[in-house]
Order: structure tokens, then sequence, then C-alpha cells
């Protein structure tokens, strides 16, 4: 018996993935596994865009043919050894039998060394005889007994021809936290380390899938038949923290309810009026009353102008004020008049004109570059990163680079000055062919070079099966509500990136749809339910929660809110550049104009996405110039301020201190709070320092975390 | 999962495993006298008569790939450059027509891609090291180690004057060398993308001219004494070897798609493109009496070329 044919009769019964009919070694389903779970081609070795040592690879292997050329042809054929296959730098360096910069990968004596080897021993054949169809992992949801528990992770590729192969020992599994759990690379057994919900990525070829591992964080059942269920949302909600056996807290008092639904709604504080009429409406009609009318507010459409306005990135153009200024009111007219999201997303994308003329058309103008258009265009719609598949196809979601490029072929042939209009002539090289590329529909197909692509990819998105146009907006606006997203980052939605609560955010997404993509429905039905309206107050059991709902989030209020509040709370209006006086902050359209108090408060000039900032809350600078600076201080002396006024009336000090703390926090002092500020004020020795003494209960009370955040 | 002892056994055995298919002819280089032509792969070195291409015999070399082979100026002897990938790069010094080896030039520490004589007792060398070095044979020493491509050196040429040495690089320039003294002239960089080779135009009147391909897809055309592309041409494939015709009329390229592309150097239009080998096309040499063209390829291939001279 030859050599060939005795390593050939000891591979054949665990070399699986090896092309079963032919007995060649396949390329794409054999090598690149083994190249990708070595390690070898990661962006940090020679996956990198510069590849590593003189060698380059396609990111986890995403182009074959690319890999196939790097390691078959170039330079000469000097990385394979025809003659010599066991003396080929391809097996030589990551057994690290000469010098490796990237250690051993490969064990000399282990299985993938010798398919390598074999493969070349074939002559490096290109074959792929079958496609991989689908990739499966066991378990998908796991929940575990215990922390050190061990679970065996196992992976299935079902090729086109039919055959199913164990592929677990080629696919790569990694955690999305390396110290909740690890992973025995060889064995593909989990050991659990921490508890909480852990996600693991697993890649085989160009596959990515999220495996969920729950380790509950208590010992001990919690009971959840007491919460309160309003819709299917507290279902989801529940359910997973029943799983994870994290308490919820009760529901929120009403004013606490109150004040959060104002500001989420309306980006306002409730009035004194307000706060009485809501008190007065006691009932279980109470809170479902408060949500109608204020979505029904004028506020309302004032405020979700500007949340919209924000995620559409409109701002004033170079010396050119008058396209956002349309852009923005077009807006404000289609949230009042309760336009349905897909209908205003196809005028946005499908919009020509003169953009002084047509505010959707400023669309256009929002960001400079067809390609630049694709990303803002996909993050914004789909809430997918297609950005990554820019220089390579995207590591961690089905996106190729010619979906990047073919959805910046689509929006290539526009003319984006002040009037948008299709010339027809417009493109974008395809950085690996070098050619044009071609117009596509992201993951779907290939469009006609002479037809405005537009058309074609307003009506796939808006589909009401698309996979990602009604998720992304859902998404977003639960975050708005809940202060998180399911999804996080909200513009990062992909497989390997697994909502906390899938089966919520598809619930969320299909009830959007089935209402007729109706904004002010998905947010009635998130502030209907039970899990808003839980208390900010944690449990024991629950503190460490930030993402399972088990008890309301504290979130900053938003820099132009924040503004609007201390000019209503003092009594004296911000000024907005050139705006009329009384301006609201929330009402500006353009978020560049001159103000000390939105610099100083953080605001977002939407040159870039501002969702990250929505985020920060504000930063050292931010809270020193709060509490230390003229924002406050200066109003809160000012003649004109509306403690000034009160005072002024012969307003008693414990009646200022009762209305400030309405205005303020939604609420009355507590017997604490309204004795310590009674003293101090009987302190006074006289009238100047009682004033002094009130100003600065504002000031606490203006720089104090419940007021500065919605909870 | 097979057992290990098996494994063991079988990674024992795989030294004697020759591949299913033939590696690559890398260098073509024909003889002194007309007569045969030496190939050189991973196989190893074989001569082969001309025109017909029956094997004649081999030639023993030490080096695992070999990369490129250059005749002496008198024809007495054969550079045969590579070395084994990653570790050493060498030049090994044939007798010709004898075969005998006459010596091994060590000191590059990855293989040496290109060989060139700048005299009949003197060579260069480049290697993938980022290294040229210039070597007197007889002592066997380094005379000069040029530094200055960031990346592997791929190819190089001397002019007729000898003093200057043009290299190509992965780095995607050209240099321009000064022999004697080491020091580098200037680079030109016009290539977008890494270099392949170079060719040097025969004897015509005027400045020297030079040929060089890369991944850039393009055929760049220079006078590298005073530093100035001249033009170039724009390839469908990107072109891996080039050699000029015996007359200096033209240019021939052999590229990734296993055509051969003769240039004209005075318009860059493509004349002619003639299909040659399947797959890569790696290596190219042209007959200086006959007019041929020898294009070595993947698997071994090789294809031999009668330009169509009836075409302009």
């Amino acid at each position: 018996m030859s050599a060939f044919v005795l390593l050939m009769a000891l591979l054949s019964p665990g070399d699986e993935a090896a092309n079963v009919k032919t007995n060649s070694v396949d390329f794409d389903n054999s090598v690149i596994p083994i190249l990708t779970k070595a390690g070898c081609n990661t962006g940090a070795c020679h996956g990198a865009a510069v590849g590593r040592g003189g060698f380059r690879l396609s990111l986890y292997g995403g182009d074959p043919d690319f890999d196939y050329r790097s390691i078959v042809l170039e330079l000469e054929g000097r990385r394979v050894n025809l003659s010599r296959p066991d003396k080929s730098l391809l097996v030589l360096k990551p057994t690290e039998s000469i010098e490796h910069g990237g250690g051993t990968r490969l064990e000399y004596e282990g299985t993938d060394a010798v398919l390598l080897t074999k493969w070349i021993a074939q002559g490096t054949p290109r074959v792929q005889s079958e496609r991989l169809d689908q990739f499966h992992v066991s378990p998908e949801v796991h929940v575990a007994g215990r922390v050190g528990a061990e679970l065996q992770l196992e992976a299935t590729a079902h090729f086109t021809g039919g055959t199913e192969v164990n592929v677990t020992q080629w696919t790569v599994f990694t955690p999305e936290d390396a110290a909740a759990l690890t992973i025995d690379p060889q064995t593909a057994t989990a050991r659990l380390l921490r508890r909480g919900r852990h996600i693991v990525v697993a890649r085989y070829l160009d596959r990515v899938v999220p495996i969920e591992i729950i380790v509950p964080l208590s010992d001990t059942a919690v009971e959840m038949a007491g919460a309160p269920r309003h819709n299917f949302i507290d279902d989801e909600v529940l359910q997973l923290l029943s799983t994870l056996r994290i308490p919820v807290s009760q529901q929120a008092d009403s004013l606490t309810f109150l004040r959060r639904a104002t500001l989420d709604l309306t980006g306002r504080l409730p009035t004194i009026d307000g706060i009485g009429e809501f008190l007065n409406a006691s009932g279980p009609q109470q809170r479902k009353q408060l949500i109608d009318g204020l979505l029904n507010s004028a506020e309302f459409n004032e405020y979700w102008t500007l949340q919209m306005a924000k995620l559409l990135r409109i701002r004033s153009q170079a010396k050119d004020s008058q396209g956002a200024s349309t852009y923005h009111k077009w807006l404000k007219n289609q949230i009042a008049n309760g336009t349905p999201y897909d209908e205003m997303t196809r005028e946005i994308l499908t919009a020509t004109g003169d953009t002084h003329e047509v505010g959707p058309a400023n669309f256009y103008r929002t960001v400079g570059g067809a390609r630049e258009q694709a990303e803002f265009a996909s993050e914004l719609f789909m809430g997918n990163r297609l950005r990554c598949a820019n220089c390579h196809n995207h590591p961690l979601d089905r996106w190729t680079q010619d979906d990047y490029h073919g959805l910046a072929a689509i929006f290539a042939k526009l003319d984006t000055g002040r009037v948008i209009k299709v010339n027809g002539r417009g493109e974008v090289t395809h950085p690996r062919t070098g050619a044009a590329a071609m117009a596509r529909i992201p993951g779907e197909r290939f469009l006609e070079d002479d037809c405005d692509g537009r058309e074609a990819f307003a009506a796939w998105l808006t589909n009401q099966q698309n996979p990602y146009f009604a998720k992304a907006f859902v998404n977003r606006l639960w975050k708005s509500m809940m202060g998180r997203g399911l999804v996080e980052p909200t513009d990062d939605l992909r497989a390997t990136n697994p909502a906390t609560h899938p089966a919520l955010l598809t619930q969320l997404a299909d009830d959007f749809v089935r209402h007729n993509y109706d904004l002010r429905h998905t947010l009635r039905r998130i502030a209907l339910s039970a899990a808003y309206s839980r208390s900010p107050q944690t449990l024991p059991g629950n503190r460490a929660d930030n993402r399972f709902y088990s008890h309301a989030l504290s979130r900053p209020l938003q820099p132009e809110v924040l503004a609007d509040a201390l000019s209503d709370i003092t009594g004296i209006a911000a000024q907005y550049g050139d705006a009329p006086s009384g301006t609201r902050a929330v009402a500006l359209f353009d978020p560049n104009i001159k103000s000390d108090a939105l610099d100083i408060l953080g605001r977002c000039r939407r040159t870039d996405s501002c969702e990250a900032d929505d985020q920060a809350g504000g930063g050292l600078s931010r809270k020193l110039h709060l509490f230390n600076g003229e924002l406050i201080n200066r109003r809160n002396s000012d003649p004109d301020s509306r403690l000034a006024k009160l005072i002024a009336a012969g307003r008693k000090p414990e009646k200022i201190v009762e209305q400030f703390y309405q205005l303020a926090l939604s609420r009355n002092p507590d017997e604490r709070e309204r004795t310590y500020w009674t003293k101090q004020v009987a302190a006074a020795i006289d009238a100047e320092q009682r004033q002094e003494i009130m100003e600065d209960f504002i000031w606490s009370l203006l720089t104090c975390r419940e007021f500065v955040t919605n909870h | 999962m097979s057992s290990g002892l098996g494994i063991r056994a079988c990674l024992a055995l795989l030294p004697a495993i020759a591949a299913a298919a033939d590696p690559p002819v890398t260098a073509i280089a024909f003889a002194p006298d007309g007569e045969s032509v030496v190939l050189a792969s991973q196989a190893g070195l074989s001569v082969r008569d001309w025109p017909d291409l029956n094997p004649v015999r081999k030639l023993s070399t030490t080096l695992v790939n070999i990369h490129d082979m250059a005749f002496s100026p008198d024809g007495r002897s054969l550079a045969v450059a590579g070395g084994t990938p990653s570790e050493a790069g060498l030049a090994q010094i044939l007798a010709w027509p004898g075969g005998v080896s006459s010596c091994e030039l060590h000191g590059h520490d990855d293989s040496v891609l290109a060989v060139a004589w700048m005299n009949d007792s003197a060579i260069a060398t480049a290697s993938l090291d980022h290294k040229i070095v210039v070597w007197d044979v007889i002592t066997r020493q380094p005379i000069e180690r040029l530094k200055g491509h960031s990346r592997g050196v791929s190819n190089l040429c001397f002019l007729r004057d000898k003093d200057v040495l043009i290299s190509s690089g992965l780095d995607q320039n050209l240099r321009v060398w000064n022999s004697k003294s080491g020091k580098m002239v200037r680079t030109l960089n016009n290539h977008t993308k890494e270099v392949h080779e170079l060719a040097l135009r025969p004897a015509t009147e005027g400045l020297p001219m030079i040929a060089s391909v890369s991944n850039d897809h393009t055929v760049r055309l220079w006078q590298p004494t005073i530093g100035r592309m001249v033009r170039f041409a724009q390839l469908s494939a990107t072109p891996l070897a080039v050699e000029w015709l015996a007359d200096g009329s033209q240019v021939a390229v052999a590229a990734t798609d296993g055509y051969v592309r003769l240039i004209d150097p005075d318009t860059v239009e493509v004349l002619q493109t003639i299909p040659a080998v399947r797959g890569w096309a790696y290596s190219l040499a042209v007959h200086r009496s006959d007019g041929s063209l020898l294009v070595g390829g993947q698997n071994g291939q090789l294809k031999r070329i009668t330009p169509d001279s009836s075409r302009p």
C-alpha cells in the first residue's frame, strides 16, 4: 500500500469534511475552516487588511477565491510545495516547524495539518462539490443549573447535495464575554464561570449563529404569578426574568409614572396643573387617559419631530439653512398627521427636487458621497452596519462587498446639490473587481443598470415581510421609552448580536406593521405595559440588572429637554441664536444654532449618529458646568426669575419650596426635605440671606440626580 | 477521529509523497547557444532541447523553490535563485553546460526571487527579505547590500553600463541604484500595487528603457536614468512576467489569464493577445535568434509561441 493511500485510508473515518464523493479535499469546505479555526484569517493575523508577514487572507475566509490565489498562486506558488507537500509553508508555519510569528496554530501530528498536507498532495485542487446550505448549532438556547457547569456544543453543516456533516471540530466558538465562560477549542465544551445571560458566536465558513446560555442569577426561583401583565410585552419580559430568577420591582407610583411618561412622550415636565388633573383622574383609566392625551398633544408632535430629526440628522448645510428648515417642517407635518413610517420612508428615499422646497429631498444632502449614503441608509432604516462590508465581507453578518457597493451604486446615480435629481451616470468602483459596482438590493438581487434603484430599494425595504425595517424602528422606540434597546447598539441588528428578548422584538415589529406602521400605536403599547410602569427602586435581587427590565432604568434627560426644563423652572428662557425669544430647544431645526446652554449640556450636532450621545449622559465637563457655571446660577439670581417673582409676591418660603419640588420633580417634598429647608430658611438673619438660601435650594434641586434624569 | 498513532505513521511517510499536479514553471532561460532551454520549478531544474522541448536531462540543485535563472554574459555559468521559503534565500552557480555546482551564495533570510549578472564574476540577488545583495562569485563574498525596499524585492536588471541597477518591489516601487556605491539614486513610484517583474529593452537609440508589470494591471515603460515614466498600458488581467522581443520592437507580457500580450511600446497598444496556458502564466523567455517565446505556467504547462510577424 502506498503512503498516500495509507494516509487516505487512515484519514477517511474522521475526515468527514473532505469531499466524500471524490475523496478530494474540498478547499472551500475543508481547508478554509481549518484556517478559520486556527485563527489564521482573523483581523489580528493574516485576515488584516494588509495581511501579516506578506501573507494576506480574506477575513474569516469570506472570499475563498482570494484565499486560493493567496495560498496557491501568488509568488509563484511558494506557499505550497507540490513536489514536497510536507515542506509547504502552509503546513510548516502553523505547525511552527519553522519560525512563525503567530506561534503554533496546528498540531504537527493533528488531523488538520494532515488534511492540509493531503490537499497539497492532491495538487491543491479547487474543489467545492457542495455548497453550504444550512448551519445549525446545538443547543441554540441553554439554561444551566449552576456556575461551573459544563455544556457540550455541537455544530452541523447541511450541504446542498444533501450531505450532513458534524463540523464541531472546525467551528469556531467565541464567547461574547470571555470572563463569563470558557470554551475548549478542541472539545467544544463550554464551562460556565459567571451567572447571567451569555452569548456565544459559532462560526463555520461564512455562517455565524449565536448560542444563548443562561445561568440564573439566583439559586432560588422567583414568584412571577402576582406580577402585573398588561399586554404581550409583559409576558415576554416576565418569562425571561423568571428564567433568570430576577425579582421585579413594584409598579411606580402615580407621580413617578406621570413624570416619566410626560418626559418620554413630550420632552417636558408635567405642569403643576397637569399633576393636579392626573391625580384627580384616579381610577383604572387614569394612565390610559394620560398616555392618550400626551400622544395627541402638540407637545408630542414637537418632541417626536426632534427625535426623528436626530435620527435623520437634519441640520443646516454650509451657508444654507433653508433646506433644513423645509425638511424639519415637512417632518413635523408627517408626525402631526400621523403619517405611517413606511410611507414617510418611501417619500424620503425616492425624493427629488429643490431641497428648499421638497423637504425629504434633503435626505440626500445629509452625508457626502454614495458610500456614506449607503451606510447612513442601512443604519437608519435597517439598523444594520453595512459599512463593515466596504473593505471585506461583513465578518459577523450576511453582508458582502457586493451588497455594500451595490447599495452605494443606487445612490451614486444622484446629483446631490441643492436640487436632487437622477443623473443615471454616477457609479462607484467595486474595490475587489476594480470595475463599476452593480446596483443591488442588499442581500437580495442585482438591479437593471438603467433604472433609478431607489424605487426598488424603498419597495423592498418597506415591504411587510422585510426583516429589518420594522424591527430597527421599534427597537429605537423601545429604547426611547425603556432606556435600553432590545438590541444594542440600535444600528447593529444582526444574528450575532441578538436581542435580549428576540420574541418580543418580533412581536413588537409585527404589531407595528399590523397597525400600519403607526408610531403612536407602538409608543402607546409600550407605555401601557407593566414593564414600562415599573418603579426605579431596586430590590436586592435586581439591583445589578440593567437590561432585563426588572425595574425602571434611570436615563439622563436629553440636552434639549434639560435646557427647556431649566427655562421652565427658573422662569428665564434661554436664547437660541436669532430664533424668536421663547423658542424651545426641542423645536429648533438646526442643532448648530448658537447656544451656550446646549453647548454646556452636550448637544449632538448630527454630523454623525446621535444615538451614542443619548447614552452618554454627559461627561465631567458637563456636570461641572451645570454645578458651577452660570447656566443655573445666573438665571437663579435674575430679578425676573420665578423665584424673584414669588418672593416679591410675598409667597412663604415653604410654599416656594413645595412649588419648585412639584415643578422639578413632580412631587411634594417629603417630611425630611420639608423640615430641612424650613430650618435653613428660619436660620436666615435677614431677607437678603433668605433669598440666598432659596437660591441655594433651587440650585440643589436643579443639580440633583432626581431632576436631571428620567426614571 | 483518526488515531494519533496512525497519523504519526502517515506524517512519517508524507515526505515521499509527490503531489498529483505538477508544480508551476517559475523560470525559463535559453542556453547561450539557443539549442536548449532550462526550466525551473519546485521539481528542480530540467533541460529540454529547442524547439521540440524534449527532455534532455536534469540538473542537480539544492534549492527547494526556484524563482529565477540567468546565464552569465560569457555563457559559461548559470545562476539559479530561490531558497527555502521563510528560512533562507540563496543563489547557486552552475557551470554550463556541465551543470556542476561551483558555488552557493548564502546570505538572505528568505527566498531569492531574482538574479542578474553584473559581469562574469558578479551577480546581484533580490530577496523577499527586502534586500538586494551584490556578490563576487569568485570569492563568494557580498560586495554591497542595498537596502531601501520596504517589502520583498521581486526583480532586478542592470543597465548596459552596469553601474546602474534597477529593482522592483512588492512595496509598489521601482528603485534605481548605483551598484558600485550601493546608494539609491531615486524611486519610481507610479505603480499602485506590487510590482512583479522588470525587463530592459534591448539596445536602441536614446535613453535606456525598461518595462515593469504590476498587480495594478499595468505595464509601465520607464526611462530610469532620468526618473521618468514614459507611458503605460492597462490590461484586463494581472501581468506576471515581462520580456522584450529580441529587436526591442514589442513588449511581451504573460498574465494570470494565461494569455501573452504583445504591446507596442510607442503607442502602448496591445497588438496581439495570444492564448498560452490554462491558469496563471508565470514565466516567459524570448529566444534571441528565432524570435519565439516560451511561456511557463501552472501544472508544469509550457507553450511555445511564434508571434505573428505579419501583424504589426
